[in-house]
């Protein structure tokens, strides 16, 4: 099995890279003082989740969580999972990069949403203010 | 994609271990567009978190050994803005803030490269 880095490099100079419709706009409850964050998926990485065969299984991360700094971790080393649609990809990069708190969370404010990129105010006034309308 | 592999290369007068090549070169780098709305180019990175003015966070593919190895490297693409700064968050994460010469926030389009072992 091939190690993640070595099939990175292999789709870098493979594939060309998508650009997602998506945006992700989350809000850290443990931290509700702070503005909206807007995740971006990497072109590169998204083409990579959906041509298959690169990126490990979303659980290798998730465990990799609690694998205290120094120490080995799973995912480089985990079997390539198949191919993904966007929307597949978009959900695994929430589960990935997302905070926990913000994934886990149980209240009734909305902390998570999946827009379509033209939803991001391209005016950056006032961004520090930006919040997720409720 | 075919392999070479060698413990040496040379350009005919000066020879170096090819593990210089190797972990000598960037493990992780990006660019950034439209303040931080977009990553025209990346490597080893799965997403670009726009946190408000000045700040946003980088998250690697492939998660470095220790957070306490990583070095990086980092700039911006314009002249008004004379600081950028990136702090290694995690094995996983570098968190990036820009400011300009009076020590304000400012959305300057950015680059970095992470240098280190990966886990």
């Amino acid at each position: 099995m091939s190690h993640l880095w070595d099939r990175l490099n292999e789709a870098r100079s493979r594939l060309e890279p998508v650009q997602s419709k998506y945006r992700v706009i989350y809000e850290n409850p443990d931290d509700m003082d702070a503005p909206a964050s807007i995740m971006c998926p990497a072109p590169e990485w998204m083409a990579a989740a959906m041509a298959g065969g690169i990126l490990p299984p979303i659980e290798t991360y998730q465990r990799d969580r609690d694998v205290a700094d120094g120490q080995p971790k799973e995912h480089p080393y985990a079997a390539p999972i198949g191919p993904m649609t966007e929307e597949e990809a978009i959900e695994y990069l929430v589960l990935k990069d997302c905070p926990r708190s913000t994934v886990e969370y149980k209240g009734n404010r909305q902390v998570l949403k999946i827009v379509p990129v033209e939803m991001i105010p391209t005016d950056r006034s006032f961004r520090n203010a930006w919040r997720i309308a409720q | 994609m075919s392999t070479v592999v060698t413990s040496n290369i040379s350009d005919g007068t000066d020879t170096v271990g090819t593990e210089y090549v190797v972990n000598g070169s960037a493990k992780c780098f990006w660019r950034t567009s439209g303040g931080y709305t977009g990553l025209p180019s990346s490597l080893n990175v799965s997403s670009l978190v726009d946190n408000g003015v000045g700040n946003y966070d980088i998250t690697t593919t492939n998660a470095f050994v220790s957070s306490s190895d990583m070095t990086n490297i980092s700039g911006v693409s314009s002249s008004a803005a004379r600081i950028h700064g990136s702090i290694v968050s995690s094995a996983s994460v570098i968190a990036c803030r820009v400011f300009d010469s009076g020590g304000t926030a400012a959305n300057t389009n950015s680059t970095g490269a992470i240098f280190g072992e990966l886990a």
